[in-house]
């Protein structure tokens, strides 16, 4: 079980980062990904594999300011 | 001594009355240090509530020219077009608080240059236009300077509720107001964004003098 932005799910157990965010059809550049309370490097989407029990949190931005 | 008048007011009378702050434990204000990262609608908005409020030392940092499009929303007039956007924010803040210090940088914010840009401030304030570069200033933020309070800005766009517009703590350090979905590309008008700044410029003075309530 996985815990994004508060919600639980199942079905991301071993996939990347990259990954959750093209589930959540969410830009790459326009997100800060935290896994277990730390900052993941942008660099490391592709390579990060999700694992059970993990805490995501997306923080996603708009334009306009 | 000759007493000095500007318009039947003596002088010394006019810069502490210029000088008076409503609030009560608010004079550390002048001593703060604030870099705000964008200086549109946002920016121009949060610097020119700060420098009201007494909040002593500003940084303005934004790489754009004031333009016509930018006098919906944005603290600037139409003797300004063409001039870099900091210098006459700048202009337009000491007219009405001349008893601050401000800096100004006409540059864009990168991840390599946030550590130089932001390390002497005590708050950091996003106010920037793109969402990539919100994105940007809060991963280089978090990576580089971790104890150092931010202040963010994301969804202020259209005519929607003004409600829906809401200060949130999202880690130790980071802050985000707005409502975090309504686009740019749907129009900024200068209600919600004023208010979103004045959400954030009402933080970052809390954040100063110790009183954060959300």
């Amino acid at each position: 079980m996985i815990t994004v932005n508060g919600k639980q799910t199942d079905n991301l157990v071993g996939r990347t980062i990259r990954a959750l965010l093209g589930e959540l059809s969410l830009e790459d550049t326009r997100v800060v990904v935290e896994r277990n309370g730390q900052i993941v490097a942008r660099d490391a989407y592709e390579t990060t594999l999700l694992v059970d029990q993990d805490e995501i949190e997306v923080i996603s931005f708009v334009g306009g300011g | 001594m000759t007493e000095i008048k500007i318009d039947n007011v003596a002088v010394t009378t006019a810069v502490a009355e210029m000088k008076h702050r409503n609030v009560a434990g608010t004079a550390r204000l002048a001593s703060a240090h604030v870099v705000i990262a964008g200086a549109g609608g946002l920016g121009s908005n949060i610097a020119i509530a700060l420098a009201r409020s007494g909040v002593g030392h500003l940084t303005l940092i934004d790489f754009d020219v004031v333009d016509y499009t930018n006098l919906n929303r944005q603290q600037y007039k139409v003797s300004q077009v063409e001039m870099p956007k900091v210098l006459a924010l700048k202009q337009n803040i000491l007219e009405f608080n001349p008893f601050i210090t401000i800096d100004t940088l006409q540059t864009r914010v990168t991840y390599d240059n946030v550590v130089t840009l932001c390390q002497s401030a005590d708050v950091m304030c996003e106010a920037f236009d793109n969402p990539e570069s919100k994105a940007i200033l809060l991963q280089a933020a978090s990576d580089l300077l971790p104890d150092k309070p931010l202040v963010m800005g994301n969804g202020m766009a259209g005519l929607h509720s003004a409600n829906t517009i809401r200060t949130k703590q999202i880690r130790n350090n980071v802050y985000i107001c707005g409502d975090g979905e309504s686009q740019g590309v749907e129009g900024l008008m200068a209600p919600r964004v004023i208010i979103c700044a004045g959400h954030q410029a009402n933080l970052i003075l809390q954040l100063l003098v110790d009183q954060v309530r959300i």
